[in-house]
């Protein structure tokens, strides 16, 4: 859908023609966005793409967030609780989000991003940030290191897609390693020079690599980007 | 670190910023190049696609949690 149709509908006339009076014009090109979701009811909202539904966001729509929560929900939950390992605040931090999202639905740039990298990055540094600012939980993090992997492990059992395992199947043992590390146990490219005992300049060349891996396979299989 | 960081010193940087794995006085390093670097941009967003492929699992959302983020709207 097109994401600049944002004109307000028509105020209703009569209400003999639909709740909303859209008689004047039947034909559903020529209705404003608002109309075309409001006759079809909740189910419309399916159809539209994640930019039009930020578009209806911020015109206030909460079932253009409940259909984006349907589709992003899950995989930033699986997010949080990798990182944060605690089911609670895991699931306030999804919760966080998306009433980020809600209130604040222009700081996403269609242009630069997909919405489910933008909602993913908004929670990895929420995630970060709370466990950078717990001492405890710091400590703990250093003992769990040298369990850190990433969801390709067969062991792990996670839904991930056939091109995430594609994907993955192209890192080393090392940039699968630091990636881990990184982006599941929060540890800055510092701390993981030290606890693997390599050169922050390895670790950070690791990071560069692996990911431009993953992204090259990604984009070879045309996926990423809605 | 007060120095801005050029091109090619960035470049090294932006995996661990796109991992949120920097230090807070590299982060905003970095950060300040990428306000007029559009080459760094486009790899910080090609980074997080691949990171967002990584980290979520596609399980479905709960409608408990939808209940509470809906009781939350205004």
């Amino acid at each position: 859908m097109e994401p600049a149709v944002v004109e307000d509908r028509t105020p209703a006339a009569d209400g003999c023609f639909g709740i909303y009076g859209v008689a004047w014009s039947a034909h559903p090109a020529r209705l404003p966005f608002r109309t075309l979701v409001d006759m079809d009811g909740e189910s419309s909202f399916e159809a539209l793409s994640d930019t039009a539904l930020v578009i209806a966001i911020s015109r206030l729509q909460q079932e253009a967030l409940a259909e984006l929560y349907r589709r992003h929900g899950g995989p930033l939950l699986s997010l949080a609780s990798r990182v944060l390992r605690e089911a609670e605040a895991a699931e306030e931090l999804v919760e966080n989000t998306f009433l980020s999202l809600w209130h604040d639905p222009e700081m996403f740039d269609p242009e630069r991003s997909s919405l489910r990298s933008f909602l993913m990055a908004q929670a990895h540094i929420r995630a970060v940030d709370i466990i950078r600012s717990s001492p405890t939980v710091r400590a703990e993090r250093e003992a769990a290191a040298k369990g850190e992997h990433l969801p390709a492990d067969e062991a792990l059992d996670l839904p991930v897609g056939q091109e995430v395992r594609a994907a993955l199947r192209g890192l080393s043992p090392a940039e699968e390693k630091v990636i881990a590390l990184a982006y599941f146990g929060a540890h800055t490219y510092r701390e993981i020079a030290v606890l693997l005992d390599e050169t922050e300049s390895t670790v950070k060349s690791c990071i560069n690599e692996g990911l431009t891996q993953i992204s090259t396979s990604l984009q070879a299989l045309g996926g990423g980007h809605r | 670190m007060s120095r801005r960081l050029d091109h090619p010193d960035v470049e090294g940087f932006l995996g661990p910023f796109a991992l949120d794995a920097l230090d807070p006085d590299e982060r905003d390093e970095v950060r300040d190049h990428l306000l007029d670097c559009v080459r760094c941009q486009a790899a910080i967003a090609d980074y997080r696609e691949a990171a967002a492929l990584v980290g979520g699992a596609e399980i479905s959302a709960s409608t408990s949690l939808w209940d509470r983020i809906a009781c939350r709207l205004e």
